[in-house]
């Protein structure tokens, strides 16, 4: 049984009824991560999943206890729509933000955007469960 | 980073907006299980019990206005008032200032809604069991 496997069981053990709605993302990021997108933004997976996001939210807080994706929080220039950093932590979105497409520092907060990814983990998702039984 | 620089991080608007939202969601979500990840992952990620923070000097002027209106009602009841009943008004001024305080900070941002619900119902705790030793 693969790292990512035994994860993700250990996630059903803990949340059993959670289990199709579980298993429904863990495919949902098996099937991005195979076509190259590693950041898995909850809104999109919300969609696609038709669940809503405030769940997917709260089960992809269940992946990150296991590893298996980490928060990433991206910010952007709220002019020009373009990322400008990324940070692992709310803590470390720095109070001055440089855009180099604006080619200034922006100092108010609402000069930019923050949007919260979760980065699937390198080399755990390449084996996904993409046909977790949903019993 | 210490607690001054802490304090005075302030994050976009959209992005509270954003945590909120999320927390409404959660609040209508049927399933016990599934509403109470879904609380935590809103708080974790977005602290959205938390609304965005105003700039620190301007709360910090709203708390000393206060306290300036707190001492001004102590000195005029001490001046005006028989001891007791201007004990009486300056705890009463003083209660009432520390729930505008409590307010103030909440308002803007600097405190969480759990703690600032938690601060106001210890003070009347405390002042509850005050009145109940003054009685017996």
């Amino acid at each position: 049984m693969s790292t990512q496997s035994s994860k993700f069981e250990s996630i059903l053990a803990k949340h059993p009824k959670l289990r199709a709605n579980l298993a429904a993302l863990a495919s949902y990021i098996g099937r991005q991560v195979e076509a190259g997108r590693t950041d898995i933004v909850p809104a999109l997976a919300a969609a696609g999943l038709k669940i809503s996001e405030s769940e997917i939210l709260g089960l992809l807080m269940l992946f990150e206890k296991q590893g298996l994706v980490k928060p990433i929080y991206q910010i952007y220039c709220a002019e020009k729509k373009t990322l400008l950093a990324e940070v692992d932590s709310k803590d470390d979105i720095s109070e001055v933000v440089y855009c180099k497409y604006c080619d200034k520092e922006h100092r108010d907060p609402d000069e930019f955007e923050v949007e919260l990814v979760f980065r699937a983990v390198n080399g755990v998702w390449e084996a996904a469960p993409q046909n977790v039984a949903v019993s | 980073m210490s607690l001054f620089r802490r304090l005075r991080k302030r994050l976009p608007k959209s992005f509270y907006d954003k945590g909120n939202e999320i927390l409404n969601h959660a609040e209508d979500i049927k399933d016990p299980e599934t509403k109470t990840l879904a609380l935590e992952a809103a708080r974790k990620y977005y602290e959205a019990d938390v609304s965005p923070k105003e700039p620190f000097a301007q709360t910090l002027l709203i708390v000393l206005v206060s306290y300036v209106v707190v001492f001004a009602t102590a000195a005029l009841a001490f001046s005006q008032l028989a001891f007791l009943t201007a004990v009486g008004v300056v705890i009463g001024s003083f209660v009432v200032l520390s729930f505008l305080v409590g307010a103030a900070m909440r308002a803007s941002g600097y405190i969480s809604e759990s703690s600032f619900m938690g601060i106001f119902t210890a003070g009347l705790r405390a002042l509850l069991l005050m009145r109940k030793q003054s009685k017996g």
